[in-house]
């Protein structure tokens, strides 16, 4: 199963889904569940948190689609914020029952599921979410960084091809991807 | 030496050698730009990775069960949809006229098992120096050890015959990295630090060691050792900060790949003590 990102992304989903399409929330299910169960098997260990999460979810997004405006924000990337929220959620009532346990004299002993390696799902979430930032930049450093990251070119070849002065093409890697980069540590720390 | 701007720090983070030797010597002590760096690569691995070679885990059909439920959504929608093809594309062509936009038939979502978009995936194949320089950047920032086997391929690729080796500036007189090995302490010990294989316009090399200060209760001695540590060879005594030692001409570093540092009684024995302080595998620079 492989999620499928905002470049495969269909608009008319996320107006679908706005508008109440009970159909555009399965197909959101369908390309998206497999990512959000991942994310929280993974922060989470365990099968049923996991199934837990992933459940509060979709309710959580279907309940509150009257606030989700598809010019601000793709679907998988709304999707994946909730996530980690969700995921937050979970670990702060699990320390909060841990600590009970623990006053109680009991250890919960659930059982553990071996979950795909970490890095690699978070990076996925992470692309979705930096997907969603390269298209806030707006031209050309949307251009310039789609050009660098998907095309593998260079400054110089973008520079070229762009027909944009090499300073001007560097500066604008700079900023889009120090901007790209705090749009993640800022994402991270507030899940 | 003043810190490397952020735009080289970009560049380099998007594959491109743009580092003279001097700045990458700087990279190589300086934790703040290594840092930046690391975090600049991880944003270009998120924003480039490609998420159909991540395996995800699938949710049991029971989960869309408890939100159909929750929902009280139509049956219509009742089966699992991970186990349908795109309910999405054939709804939309099948209620046309319903709140679905006109003209986006044409753009419907591929089928699952289709996978997205392909990205550039063999970035780091296609630029083979980038792998070993991001790495060396990567360990002396996060203290990675990484086997021999593989780095030594590159070494051996990128750092054989003046060709190969890099001179990104046109100063002759300065010395050019081709290899270098973050350090790292042993156990009881703490000092950790750089070393640099340098290679001077006579076509002669240098080590240079630099190691932060640490208590030892005899003197330091710097070694190259081979990879299943059997043959050793001393380059001298560490003393000051940093020390340089000349690598004997016809003493070939891919059979002695580990630089390490050991705390020598004042015994009489020329022999390694067995007692190291720090250690580290060189990899090619490029």
């Amino acid at each position: 199963m492989t999620p499928a990102g905002p470049h495969a992304w269909d608009a008319a989903l996320d107006r679908a889904f706005a508008a109440g399409q009970e159909a555009a929330l399965a197909e959101a299910y369908r390309r998206l569940s497999p990512l959000v169960y991942t994310l929280a098997l993974r922060s989470l260990g365990e099968r049923a948190a996991a199934d837990d999460v992933t459940q509060e979810v979709f309710i959580r997004a279907w309940k509150s689609r009257a606030s989700y405006r598809p010019e601000a924000a793709r679907l998988p990337a709304w999707l994946v914020g909730i996530t980690r929220n969700a995921i937050a959620d979970a670990l702060s009532a699990r320390s909060r029952r841990q600590e009970l346990e623990h006053a109680a004299g009991q250890f919960a002993g659930d059982g553990l599921a071996a979950a795909p390696p970490a890095a690699d799902v978070e990076a996925v979430a992470d692309r979705i979410t930096l997907e969603e930032e390269l298209e806030r930049l707006g031209d050309p450093q949307k251009a310039i960084m789609k050009l660098a990251f998907y095309e593998d070119l260079t400054h110089d070849e973008i520079s070229s091809r762009l027909q944009l002065p090499l300073g001007t093409v560097k500066s604008h890697i700079r900023r889009s991807l120090t901007r790209m980069r705090t749009r993640l540590e800022v994402g991270h720390e507030a899940s | 030496m003043k810190h490397l701007d952020d735009e080289q720090l970009s560049l380099m983070a998007l594959g491109e050698p743009a580092l003279t030797p001097a700045e990458a010597d700087h990279l190589a002590f300086c934790s703040d730009c290594a840092g930046t760096l690391a975090a600049l690569e991880r944003t270009v691995h998120a924003a480039t990775i490609d998420p159909a070679e991540v395996e995800l885990a699938t949710p049991g059909p029971h989960n869309w069960a408890a939100i159909h439920q929750a929902l009280g959504l139509s049956p219509d929608q009742a089966q699992d949809p991970l186990g349908r093809q795109s309910s999405w594309g054939s709804s939309t062509t099948t209620t046309a006229g319903s709140a679905a936009p006109a003209g986006t038939a044409p753009e419907a979502p591929e089928p699952a098992a289709t996978p997205p978009t392909p990205l550039r995936k063999r970035v780091r194949e296609r630029r083979p120096g980038s792998t070993v320089r991001r790495w060396v950047a990567m360990a002396a920032a996060a203290g990675i050890m990484l086997g021999a086997a593989a780095v030594w391929a590159a070494y051996n690729f990128l750092g054989q015959g003046p060709e190969a080796v890099p001179s990104p500036t046109p100063t002759a007189s300065q010395a050019v990295v081709v290899a270098q090995a973050p350090l790292q302490p042993l156990e009881s010990y703490t000092a950790n630090g750089t070393a640099l294989v340098e290679k001077l316009p006579d076509g002669s090399r240098r080590l240079v060691v630099q190691l932060s200060d640490g208590q030892v209760s005899g003197f330091r001695e710097v070694w190259v050792i081979s990879p299943d540590l059997t043959k050793l060879v001393s380059l001298g005594v560490l003393d000051g900060e940093p020390g340089v030692f000349a690598i004997p001409e016809g003493l070939d570093l891919a059979e002695y790949p580990i630089v390490d540092v050991s705390n020598e009684p004042f015994d009489g024995n020329p022999g390694h003590s067995s007692d190291s302080i720090a250690r580290g595998e060189l990899a090619a620079e490029n």
